[in-house]
């Protein structure tokens, strides 16, 4: 199935009231008293800045949508970009066309190793980036499994039809987070984790409050984003084993590899590493040398594709690690994936049986994770009907 | 779709027979160049694992097989895993090596030679190769040291300078023997010399590998062992082959392995399924250089199968057809078979 061309459509996307305000995501000194270094600023409980920019107007927000045509009766196609400015989405088109367009007419379309590995190449000497290598091989991924008439899980490889849930909990207070955790403790989610940087003795606090209210099975994890220096990943690891947590995740800066190998040696409490280091986090590359000096205990998925993300995966399991985080398909198709991450959305319920195709839609419901899918062929999008409607066709 | 009996057919004027995965939906999975003997433990051990299994669900299949087979030292998993993987590819129209990833439609070639020749015959070998096209010759014979360097560097003089050269050391040196070698194989700018110590001795093969420039291979038979050799840099590239070294699972995530590393993977001859599957594992991944050929033209000849892999002008073109793409012959099965073995 050859792709013969790339066709973009700037669609209409609805609109929106734009605004921005203060962002919190650099290092702020932590009240004395709860320890003595600098913690992340984005949710550690300080008030920030009252500073926001408001448009007076919704603006009308457009879509990129790429399709690529084969001679094979299905399409491959995807969002490639949105934004508020026609002119730039069609000139973002019109690069596609000139800078990789080339790349992919002529190209089987169910070549995606060949395909991966030259945007792969790209990243570096065209410097695009993950986003470009992940978006294309989605779609080709999305287009044999509109021809197979089967999920990208089943494709891959059937492992296991659903896998346990925990879900990411925050509040601004002990109470807050607690209070979220039963929340969904409630509603059935195996556990949670949370993204907290209130130093040593604040987030020691918080996971002994977490234990205590949420019982001995709760599955608990903990995410400080690269806010500890080794000292405190170490006061904080031992704590949390002691609780007995399931992991650490980004305790330092993935590039400390020194830190995470001593990390790694000192605490029984596995650490997970990986999700932003050079370039592209996640990826294959890096993560061999990780595991091959002990590093990582457990290694992160980012977004390189599915091609990326199987890589990444069966790289763990040939050091017999487990790997975490991901494309949903992905993690149905291994073993070495304890528990999936439910993003802040919560129970994705399962649709109706009419909305079902072979693609499958993502469901949480009861603590799992699982892929609703029917031996029914996709809709296919109405070309015509998006060419004339669309406000630019590149 | 699922799978409702295994039927293992032996025949009349051939070694080897073929492995059918009979499912529900009229679709079968194939596996060609079974042995009576592997056919008896696919029966007896791997059969209840894949009977009544949707054929879609192949990573739970492999893990229960590759159990079975560490559990009892036998290595079922490699036929029923490509049989499995022919059936999927072959349900949705597309050639296996697109199903999995595809990377290339063609892929140079490169000769094992005979190992029992005397090294005149050798040489002539290695010429003959590179005048059929051949992007290498794989040299498998094993001389004493001071021998095996008068024959490497006569073959190098005999083909000249642009021609892939490999020595298999067969895992018969000792490490200072193989640094000897090592060195007349830098000499001759060697591609790679492939275990030149015993599988498993991940020491010694590192004492080679930092001795010499030239790259060392070692084997991998299992995803475990693919990490193990660069983690303590006892290696630069890795060998793994079908079916010793598993099924088309295994071969992908010990090539992926590699890839990790930057490291090459070489597939060990020309493998399980009379060629088909190292063809479609090399056309889904970058890091496998060449297909490992025993001749020009026909890789395994069978009674039953149309067309055959082949390599021509020192090339192997991926099956094109759904699944493994194998062309069977149903006459020449119903006339070859003499017995069919099926699961009770």
């Amino acid at each position: 199935m050859l792709i013969k061309e790339a066709i973009c459509y700037i669609s209409e996307a609805g609109s929106n009231l734009r605004s921005e305000s203060a962002a919190k995501g650099s290092i702020v000194p932590v009240a004395p008293g709860i320890t003595n270094v600098f913690t992340h600023s984005g949710g550690a409980g300080l008030p920030s800045p009252d500073i926001e920019i408001k448009a007076q107007e919704p603006s009308t927000s457009y879509q990129l949508t790429l399709r690529l045509v084969t001679d094979g009766g299905l399409d491959a196609y995807g969002t490639y970009g949105s934004g508020h400015n026609v002119e730039d989405l069609v000139w973002e088109a019109n690069a596609f066309q000139a800078r990789y367009a080339h790349m992919l007419i002529g190209v089987d379309a169910f070549d995606r190793e060949y395909v991966w590995q030259q945007f792969w190449m790209a990243q570096r000497f065209m410097y695009t980036g993950r986003q470009l290598l992940d978006t294309i091989d989605r779609m080709l991924w999305d287009l044999a499994s509109r021809h197979a008439r089967l999920p990208i899980y089943k494709l891959l490889g059937g492992c296991r039809e659903r896998v346990p849930a925990y879900i990411n909990v925050g509040g601004t207070t002990v109470d807050d987070i607690v209070k979220d955790a039963l929340r969904r403790k409630e509603q059935g989610f195996k556990g949670v984790k949370d993204h907290w940087y209130r130093g040593v003795k604040g987030n020691i606090e918080m996971a002994q409050a977490l234990r205590a209210n949420l019982g001995d099975d709760f599955l608990l994890f903990h995410d400080p984003v690269e806010s500890y220096t080794y000292e405190d990943a170490v006061r904080v690891g031992r704590a949390m084993e002691r609780l007995n947590y399931q992991w650490i995740e980004e305790p330092l800066q993935d590039y400390d590899i020194m830190g995470l190998r001593k990390l790694c040696a000192t605490l029984d409490l596995p650490v997970l590493a990986l999700e932003w280091i050079g370039a592209i986090g996640g990826q294959p590359y890096n993560t061999a040398p990780y595991l091959a000096l002990g590093a990582s205990d457990i290694v992160r998925q980012r977004g390189i594709g599915i091609t990326g993300q199987v890589k990444q995966a069966q790289l763990a399991e040939s050091f017999g690690v487990p790997v975490h985080g991901g494309d949903p398909h992905v993690i149905l198709s291994i073993g070495h994936d304890p528990v999936f991450e439910t993003g802040s959305g919560g129970p994705q319920p399962r649709p109706d049986e009419a909305e079902l195709d072979c693609l499958g839609q993502m469901v949480v419901e009861d603590g799992y994770m699982s892929m609703a899918w029917v031996d029914r062929p996709a809709q296919e999008p109405d070309w015509d009907a998006i060419a004339r409607d669309a406000v630019q066709v590149v | 779709m699922e799978i409702t009996s295994i039927q293992i057919h032996q025949l009349r004027h051939h070694p080897t027979g073929l492995l059918r995965l009979i499912t529900d939906s009229g679709r079968e999975g194939l596996c060609p160049g079974i042995t009576p003997e592997v056919g008896r433990m696919i029966i007896d051990h791997g059969a209840s694992v894949v009977v009544g299994a949707n054929p879609v669900d192949r990573e739970r299949l492999w893990q229960a097989l590759a159990e079975i087979d560490r559990s009892q030292k036998i290595a079922v998993r490699a036929y029923l895993d490509i049989a499995l993987w022919d059936l999927v590819a072959g349900a949705a129209d597309m050639p296996l090596f697109r199903y999995i990833n595809g990377f290339r439609q063609r892929c140079p070639a490169c000769l094992r030679g005979s190992e029992d020749l005397g090294a005149d015959a050798v040489v002539q070998e290695a010429k003959q190769a590179q005048e059929d096209g051949f992007a290498g010759y794989i040299v498998t014979a094993h001389l004493e040291v001071a021998a095996q360097a008068v024959l490497l560097r006569q073959i190098r003089g005999a083909v000249g300078d642009d021609f892939y050269l490999r020595l298999d050391g067969n895992q018969g040196y000792t490490v200072t023997e193989a640094i000897r070698i090592g060195r007349v194989l830098e000499e001759i700018d060697a591609f790679c010399f492939d275990r030149p110590r015993p599988d498993g001795d991940l020491v010694g093969a590192k004492a080679v590998a930092d001795a010499i420039d030239t790259p060392v291979t070692v084997t991998a038979s299992t995803p475990i062992e693919a990490a193990q050799p660069f983690a303590v840099e006892a290696t630069d590239q890795l060998r793994t082959g079908t079916p010793w070294g598993g099924g088309i699972t295994d071969a992908l995530k010990i090539v992926r392995c590699a890839e990790a590393f930057g490291a090459l993977c070489h597939l060990h001859g020309v493998g399980a399924a009379d060629g088909f599957a190292h063809a479609h594992v090399i056309g889904a991944v970058k890091n496998t250089p060449f297909f490992e050929a025993t001749g020009v033209g026909v890789q395994c000849a069978s009674p039953i199968i149309r067309n055959p892999v082949r390599v021509d002008n020192g090339t192997v073109e991926m099956p094109s057809g759904p699944g493994l793409g194998i062309d069977l012959d149903l006459d020449a099965l119903e006339r070859e078979t003499t017995e069919v073995m099926e699961n009770s």
